[in-house]
């Protein structure tokens, strides 16, 4: 399943570059003025008491780390979906953000139902599928991978095709690749998606559905990404594995991307605003990664 | 897509036919029934949409009150259907499938019950089984606002929007 390029990647990920190395702590600034700033959260709309301090640590986040959006790796809405569940569940923890014109664009989880494709605030505009480009040269797709079915495949294919972005950027609930215990890696997602991905070039995948964080190993010259704990915790639930670059199970977070020309800085911060993990990943070397700290 | 789907599981296209001529009736009464009710807006307000849902439940079931299993999913249709999702799923190598369908399976993550009825409202709160992409690349293709989706070992003929069963094939899943 490792091909010897992925294994010497791997390999290669293993070594610690102190070059790049950031002290352990909280949320460092951005490195480059002009850069492209996101965030990403997954598995988050519980409306419990985590989810307001992960979603209270956001916004704080940004005061040091000013991010323009939000890309939602599904299950926004956990439980009912009545108004005051939106409310409770996503208006009033992000209000700090919603206030400060930070936009979400969503995706859906399996415990999203599916009429949140037309929430105002969710910016799919009617969707289960969509693409949007930030700025020139990144451009994101979002997609519903708990119903995957043809349209939607050719549509993404259409899309990667016609895309002549540096960063292509997809996001969706279900992982291509994991370490989790409980459901562990789509591989009947990754048999569709994944050659789509390598053909047109995606350079990067965010996903959720695992309630931890996991950094996954380049995988076919792709970064994979799981921010799955952005109110939902499954503590021990991952498993480290031999794809596994870095992770964390023990407490909620998110991430937090800066893309500058060819790369792409990220750092994982949790619910307390520690950063477990952060580095410089390269596009052009497709899956070079230039620096890590796993804190 | 529709053909090689039907070639695959060995069968004529008629109940793909038959399947698709009985959507197509689905949508047309669906189409009636909601006509009066104002169209969501792609931006809308979480009440907007909660409205919007409850009136076109609320139509549709008026529309087919009478609506029993099987109008929709006829026996031959459900053969055929249980056919591709057998196959699909079976031995070992349909594992992976068979596993994917089990994620967000109300059965399986036992959070809020389903009851598998025509007409019935699928409850506020559960959550919508994966549909393995692989069997979805085989199953008939739906309109916008249908979908498949699994509870415990039956599929069901969803309206996405309305929230509502439209139809169900018991034991579908091996």
């Amino acid at each position: 399943m490792i091909s010897k390029r992925s294994f010497l990647m791997s390999l290669a990920l293993l070594v610690w570059s102190p070059a790049g190395a950031q002290a352990p702590g909280g949320v460092t600034p951005p490195v480059a003025k002009d850069s492209l700033r996101f965030a990403a959260i997954g598995d988050w709309g519980t409306g419990d008491r985590e989810s307001y301090e992960t979603a209270a640590q956001f916004a704080k986040a940004r005061g040091t780390f000013p991010f323009d959006f939000v890309v939602t790796l599904g299950d926004n809405i956990y439980g009912r979906e009545r108004p005051k569940d939106f409310q409770e569940k996503f208006e009033r923890p992000f209000k700090p953000l919603l206030d400060a014109g930070v936009k979400f664009y969503a995706s859906l989880g399996n415990h999203d139902e599916t009429n949140q494709i037309h929430y105002k605030l969710f910016n799919m505009n009617g969707k289960r599928y969509y693409t949007f480009k930030p700025r020139d040269g990144v451009r994101f797709f979002a997609l519903d991978s708990n119903y995957m079915d043809p349209p939607q495949v050719e549509w993404l294919e259409k899309e990667l095709a016609a895309s002549g972005s540096d960063w292509k950027i997809c996001f969706f609930h279900h992982p291509l690749y994991s370490s989790g215990e409980r459901h562990g890696p789509s591989t009947e997602l990754r048999a569709i998606l994944e050659p789509l991905f390598v053909k047109y070039g995606v350079n990067l995948v965010l996903s959720g559905h695992e309630h931890f964080y996991e950094r996954i190993k380049p995988q076919r010259g792709i970064y994979y990404f799981i921010s799955g704990s952005g109110g939902k915790l499954r503590r021990g639930g991952m498993n480290r594995s031999e794809i596994t670059a870095a992770g964390n199970d023990q407490d909620r977070g998110f991430v937090l991307f800066e893309i500058a020309g060819d790369k792409m800085h990220f750092q994982a911060i949790t619910r307390t605003g520690q950063k477990i993990d952060s580095g410089v990943l390269e596009r052009p070397a497709r899956a070079k990664v230039v620096s890590e700290s796993r804190h | 897509m529709l053909l090689a789907g039907a070639a695959a599981a060995g069968q004529s296209a008629s109940p793909e036919r038959e399947l698709a001529k009985r959507v197509a009736s689905y949508m047309e009464t669906r189409k009636q029934a909601c006509s009066d009710i104002p169209k969501l807006k792609d931006k809308a307000e979480p009440d907007e949409i909660a409205s919007h849902k409850r009136a076109m439940a609320v139509a549709i079931q008026g529309a087919r009150a009478n609506a029993r299993q099987g109008d929709i999913l006829t026996p031959p249709v459900q053969a055929y259907l249980k056919q591709i999702i057998r196959s699909e799923m079976a031995g070992k190598q349909g594992k992976p499938a068979k596993e994917s369908a089990k994620q967000g399976n109300p059965e399986v993550e036992g959070a809020v019950p389903v009851a598998v009825k025509v007409n019935a409202a699928y409850p506020d709160g559960a959550p919508l089984s994966t549909v393995p992409p692989t069997l979805l690349q085989r199953l008939p293709k739906l309109p916008d606002g249908l979908d498949f989706r699994f509870v415990g070992r039956d599929l069901i003929l969803r309206d996405a929007n309305a929230g509502i069963i439209v139809d169900f094939v018991s034991n579908a899943m091996p």
